[in-house]
This record gives C-alpha cells, sequence and structure tokens, in this order.
C-alpha cells in the first residue's frame, strides 16, 4: 500500500529507510528526466539524480511544508545537474542583446506531432547556454528572476538568452525545412 | 502552427515526461553513497577512536581488578576460604569473622557482623560440593572447597547482631543464633515455633564425625536435620565441633577456634591515567625595550588581537585512599595564537631624474632643459592579516584537594609547569609594514622556564564510565617569551577551563 506524501516526509525527516525507499521509488523517474534534460547524456543524469536524492534527504529538515514539494525537490534536481553541467564544461552567456523573438512565426504543421525524443532531437541543436534558459522557462517554467538566481547571471541575460534560443530553433526549423524541400525538388527531378 | 503553440507542444511533451529508472541500482547506490559519507568523518573523529579503545580497556582492565579481588589471606599458615567479592564491598563488609582449627588446616570465613554487609545483596562465590542452602537474597553462602570440610549456608536475618551473638534463619524458616563463647565455643539457639529446640553449643570438643545425635525434647534427629538446612552427613574426620546440648559424644570436633577479624584499615595507591583537553583566553602585556616607541610596538599594541589558546594534555595522578589530596604529572602542548590587522597608510617619496626647468631663448630659437631630481609623494595604503603562533610543550606537577560535595568532587589544585621547548611559526611585525616568518627569524625564547598554575577542579562519577572533570584554570607565566633580538616584551596570563576524563589504572 503506497503511503500519502506527508507520512513519506515525515518519515524521510526521521531518516526511516522505508519512507526514503518510497520517495525514490515515486519521483526518480520525473526527476530522472530532469536530469536527462539538463545533462542530456544518461552516465550524468544518474549521477545528478542520485546526488539530489542525497541532497533531497540531506536537507529535508528545511522543507517548511510551504509550497509544493515536487517543485522543492524539482529545484534541487535542477540544481544539481546544473552543477554537474558546469564541472563538465563552462556555460558562455551571451551579452544582453535582445532579439526579436517570432512567436508569431509559423512553424510547419508537422511539428506539433513530434514525439518526446525528437523535440530532444531538435533542442539538442541549440547552443548550451541558450538550451539551459530555453529548458528552464519553456519546459520547467521558471521565471526569470528564478532563472537568473539558479544560473548567477542577470535578468537581462536570461531575457536575451531565451531571445536568442528562440529565433536560433525557429532557424533551425526554416533550415531543416529548406533542407527537406531541397531533398524534395530532388527527388522530384529524379 | 504558430510557434508560440509549438512552445506549448514542447513544455506538454517534455514537462510531465518520465525516465525509466533501474530502481534497485539507485537504491544501492544511495546507501553506498551513505557509508561513504560516513566514512569520512573528520579527522578528529578517527583520532578519538583509538584514544577511546586504549581507555576502555584501562577502564575495564581497572574495573575488573576492583571487581575479582581474590582475598587469599592466611594465617599462621592456613589455608583460607576464597570468594569473589567486589573490593570495595569487601571494605564495607568489615569485618568478617574467620574461624579456623588448627588441627585440620580449616579456615572458615564465616560472616559479616557489620551492618553494610547484610543490607545489600552480597553472594559469596564460593566453590562448594558441602551442602548447600539456596542462596536467596540476603544471604551469604560460605563453604569450603573440600568435600570433607565444614561448610555453612545462612541467610543472615539480623544484621545488628554483635559479633557475640548472631542469628541466622534456615531454610524452613526457623532462626538460629550462634553465640561466640569466648574464642572456642558457639552456641546454637534454635528459635523455631516448630522445632522448639533448646539452645545448643558447639564447643571444641563436639565431634560431628556422625550424624550428631541432637539432644532436644521435641523433634528427633532426623527431623532437625530436615529443617535445618544444614544437612549433617559431613565428614569432618579431622576436626571436632562440640556442640552442647546437640551430641555430648561428639566431642573434640574444634580444639581451638579463633576469630581473627583482619584490619581494613590499609591504605592503598592509587594510579589514574587523565587524558585532558582545554581552551583558554590568553591575556598578553607588551612592553617596548627601546626607550622610544617604535611604529611596530605601536601597531602590535593596538592592532594585535590574542586570540583563544588550545591545550591538551596526558596526566597521571596518583592518590592514597582516604586521603583527600593528589599528585598529578603529565605532559601539555598548548598553543597561543597572534593575529595582527594591519591597516597601513603611507607616504612614499619617489625620487626620479627629470626636467626641472624649461627655458627658451627670447628669438625663440634655443631651449634650455635643466635636469634634477623630480621628488612625487606616493600615499599607499593596505590591510594585511597575519598570524603568529607561540607553541608551549611543559610538564605540569601539580598538587590538589578534592572532597565530595553534594554527588560532586570539588576540589582544588596548584602547581608548577615547567616548560620544556616554546616554539613560535607564522609571521610577526617588526616594522611599519614589515613581517617577518618565525620559522626562520627567531623572536622567541626557546623556553621560557616556569610557569605556575591554579585553580578549580568539579568532577562527576558516571559510574562505569568514569570520572570527568571540568577545571577552570588560571595561569601566570613570569617570563618574557622575546628573546633578545625581539625589542619588544611580551608576557601572558591566562584563563581558561580544561575537561579531563579520569581512568583508574591501578
Amino acid at each position: 500500500m503506497p503511503l500519502d506524501l506527508e507520512k513519506i516526509i515525515e518519515g524521510c525527516k526521521n531518516g526511516e529507510k522505508k519512507c526514503q525507499e518510497g520517495l525514490v521509488r515515486r519521483y526518480a523517474p520525473g526527476l530522472l528526466a530532469i536530469c536527462r534534460r539538463y545533462t542530456r547524456d544518461t552516465e550524468s543524469a544518474n549521477d545528478a539524480l542520485q546526488e539530489s536524492f542525497i541532497n533531497i534527504f540531506k536537507y529535508i529538515d528545511s522543507y517548511s511544508g510551504i509550497g509544493s514539494f515536487e517543485g522543492w525537490m524539482k529545484r534541487i534536481a535542477v540544481n544539481c545537474s546544473i552543477s554537474f553541467q558546469k564541472k563538465n564544461f563552462k556555460i558562455h552567456f551571451e551579452p544582453e542583446v535582445l532579439h526579436d523573438s517570432c512567436n508569431h512565426c509559423e512553424i510547419p504543421e508537422v511539428y506539433s506531432t513530434l514525439g518526446k525524443e525528437d523535440i530532444m532531437g531538435l533542442l539538442s541543436e541549440l547552443p548550451k547556454a541558450l538550451y539551459l534558459v530555453f529548458n528552464m522557462h519553456v519546459v520547467e517554467g521558471y521565471s526569470h528572476r528564478e532563472i537568473s538566481e539558479i544560473l548567477s547571471i542577470s535578468e537581462g541575460t536570461s531575457r536575451a538568452s531565451l531571445s536568442r534560443a528562440r529565433g536560433r530553433l525557429i532557424t533551425i526549423i526554416e533550415e531543416r525545412r529548406n533542407n527537406e524541400n531541397k531533398r524534395v525538388s530532388k527527388l522530384h527531378m529524379i | 502552427m504558430k510557434y508560440s503553440d509549438f512552445e506549448k507542444h514542447i513544455e506538454k511533451k517534455l514537462a510531465h515526461a518520465e525516465e525509466s529508472v533501474d530502481m534497485d541500482l539507485l537504491l544501492d547506490q544511495l546507501n553506498i553513497i551513505d557509508r561513504q559519507k560516513r566514512k569520512s568523518k573528520p579527522f578528529f573523529i578517527w583520532l578519538l577512536i583509538p584514544i577511546l579503545a586504549v581507555g576502555s580497556v584501562l577502564a575495564f582492565m581497572a574495573m575488573n581488578d576492583n571487581q575479582s579481588t581474590t582475598d587469599d589471606q592466611s594465617t599462621d599458615g592456613y589455608s583460607s576460604t576464597t570468594y569473589k567479592v567486589d573490593k570495595k564491598r569487601a571494605i564495607e563488609t568489615k569485618p568478617v569473622a574467620e574461624v579456623y582449627t588448627s588441627e585440620s588446616d580449616e579456615y572458615i570465613r564465616m560472616s559479616s557482623h557489620s551492618t553494610s554487609i547484610s543490607s545489600d545483596s552480597k553472594l559469596m562465590d564460593v566453590e562448594s560440593e558441602s551442602p548447600q542452602i539456596d542462596p536467596s537474597k540476603d544471604a551469604i553462602a560460605s563453604n569450603v572447597a573440600e568435600p570433607n570440610k565444614i561448610a555453612t549456608s545462612m541467610n543472615i536475618v539480623n544484621p545488628q547482631t554483635s559479633n557475640i551473638n548472631d542469628q541466622y534463619t534456615l531454610r524452613d524458616g526457623s532462626s538460629k543464633i550462634i553465640k561466640f563463647q569466648d574464642d572456642i565455643n558457639i552456641d546454637i539457639e534454635n528459635r523455631s515455633n516448630t522445632a522448639n529446640i533448646e539452645p545448643f553449643a558447639i564447643n571444641e570438643n563436639t565431634s560431628l564425625k556422625n550424624k550428631p545425635n541432637l539432644k532436644n525434647t521435641g523433634d528427633t534427629n532426623n527431623e532437625i536435620s530436615k529443617r535445618s538446612t544444614i544437612e549433617w552427613p559431613i565428614e569432618l574426620s579431622n576436626r571436632s565441633i562440640s556442640i552442647d546440648g546437640l551430641s555430648e559424644n561428639e566431642e573434640k570436633l574444634f580444639t581451638r577456634m579463633k576469630i581473627n577479624c583482619p584490619s581494613f584499615n590499609q591504605a592503598y595507591w592509587r594510579l589514574a591515567l587523565i587524558p585532558e583537553v582545554g581552551v583558554f583566553a590568553p591575556f598578553k602585556t607588551l612592553e617596548n625595550k627601546l626607550t622610544e616607541d617604535t611604529p611596530e610596538f605601536v601597531a602590535r599594541n593596538t592592532q594585535e588581537t590574542t586570540l583563544e589558546g588550545l591545550n591538551i594534555g596526558l596526566y597521571t595522578m596518583l592518590v592514597r585512599d582516604r586521603l583527600p589530596v593528589y599528585l598529578k604529572a603529565g605532559i601539555s602542548y598548548s598553543r597561543i595564537t597572534e593575529r595582527m590587522n594591519l591597516e597601513y597608510n603611507y607616504t612614499v617619496l619617489d625620487t626620479t631624474v627629470g626636467v626641472i626647468s624649461e627655458t627658451v631663448s627670447a628669438n625663440g630659437d634655443t631651449i634650455t632643459q635643466i635636469y634634477g631630481d623630480v621628488i612625487t609623494e606616493i600615499n599607499r595604503t593596505g590591510k594585511n592579516r597575519q598570524h603568529s603562533y607561540i607553541h608551549l610543550f611543559d610538564v605540569p606537577i601539580s598538587v590538589g584537594y578534592n572532597t565530595y560535595v553534594g554527588g560532586f568532587d570539588v576540589g582544588i589544585e596548584g602547581g608548577v609547569r615547567v616548560n620544556l621547548m616554546t616554539r613560535a611559526t607564522g609571521t610577526l611585525l617588526i616594522s611599519e609594514t614589515e613581517f617577518t616568518s618565525l620559522s626562520l627569524d627567531r623572536r622567541f625564547q626557546p623556553r621560557i622556564g616556569l610557569s605556575y598554575f591554579g585553580g578549580l577542579l568539579i568532577g562527576r562519577n558516571f559510574g562505569r564510565f568514569g570520572d570527568f572533570y571540568l577545571a577552570p584554570r588560571f595561569t601566570y607565566f613570569p617570563d618574557d617569551f622575546s628573546n633578545e633580538v625581539n625589542n619588544i616584551s611580551q608576557k601572558y596570563v591566562s584563563a581558561g577551563i580544561n575537561f579531563g576524563v579520569v581512568f583508574n589504572i591501578k
């Protein structure tokens, strides 16, 4: 019989192994997906997940019950994943130059059917810093202020990075479309 | 499709995505990590473990020594009954009556007449093949190892009885009083309501070679022997006990009986090992050896701070039982730390050669330049934080007096500290802005001679965990720490508190 969340949290605060195991079993898949989005490779994602749970158990006493527990854990996982990212390479953010984002640009309809792996493949073509901000804002739902705190950058840089990421994404999509058109036209010529 | 809808699609697909996790591996890894984290404990924890282990062994040895003291006193060549009894209890249960016969080489340690032995349950564990009465609470069983020796096992009911009259309750509820008639006679009086036995006595001429022929009005021998827990088929071939009223035929049992009350006034020396740690606040006094105040003296006097000192020591303590004084000596290490927060602000004059004058002729075709010293003032400000350390290795020797007040050991102690070695490390300010390394530039004495300390001691015993104490302590260092190279005299007094654990060794 699954334990309810409050009992799990209370048990984890008391260091009960059973509750810790319950927490891991319940939230590990979701947190691993978060870690995977930031680290991009399975091994680092697993390490980040492990580190996340260690920190969750270590600091669970500091969780006051205000706000979502999932959100609190997600934040830890994001921080751990970003720490792993920083260990492996430097994340370089461009100066604050806002680019015109094209929210009203048209995207081919076929993109509305993309699955998770395809979307990840598409986003992996973004530069790391831009991908990071894009992922945090669009997927995780962090505000620019939160992103600036987590990444130790200014809000302006966060906004600029998001704008550049969007522009770059549209460019990638257009390039893909053009390449596809060329390929189709070549096929027609043949 | 608009781009904003595409972003929503991305969020929808990714935000709540999950990945398959190898749960067993993850759970195992989390446990492994915990174990590794536990391993990476600070160094002092690892240092503490062997200290505690050694301390525990010493404490165990000391306690074991106390508990398993074998009383092996022999008097006039007679073997004594041996039993294991706590040393402390043995001291409390004085006096023990020792009964022996000269002919039979028998020596019976019977019972205590003091109040303390009967107030607690103290079973003296004796090798026995003789008839045994159940040693219940408040019982003392005292048996002789060899089968043909006398064995008695009886409950002491009335602890307040004197040496002369002792009352014993037997298993059947009856009670007997043994009267010690001078050195050689013991009277046993049966006070059982049911037995109705007349008082009888043991004298030296009564023999118990066979079942005693009890001479009683109410009961037969067998009945008496059943009622009493002294089971009589005792082989007493070589001894005789004379029991008046029991058997007149059995005589010459005890040829001589002597009650020998050994003295427990003997005091022993005890040795204890005391590891001690402490912190102290050193109070420094700086004096300028020169007639004028130098900048470094002013800076050190105003900006140098003495931080808390650390002290560890290992002592041995010698104490004699029942004497409230003790002697303590050992080895001690102390460290004094000085922190210099130097904030400097000074002007440097920089002199260079340059054009100091330029003259142009009237018609403008000649320019005359005169070169000379160009003096520039440079204002330099800054902060510099440096530390210096003084390490003291001493042999403290002290005497103390303590007493027991309200569950606590309270005492005072004082002594002298013989300095074996003094070392200074770190950096020391030697000019307005310049520091020197004390490891290379010796500016302190290699030894500072004697210092004196005194203080209080408040301790408490925590049972088998030993004695712990806190000792507020004041130390006075009369000698100057600085050597002749150093123009600033540096002296200290300190006040601190030490924590010690006493492990009794012997």
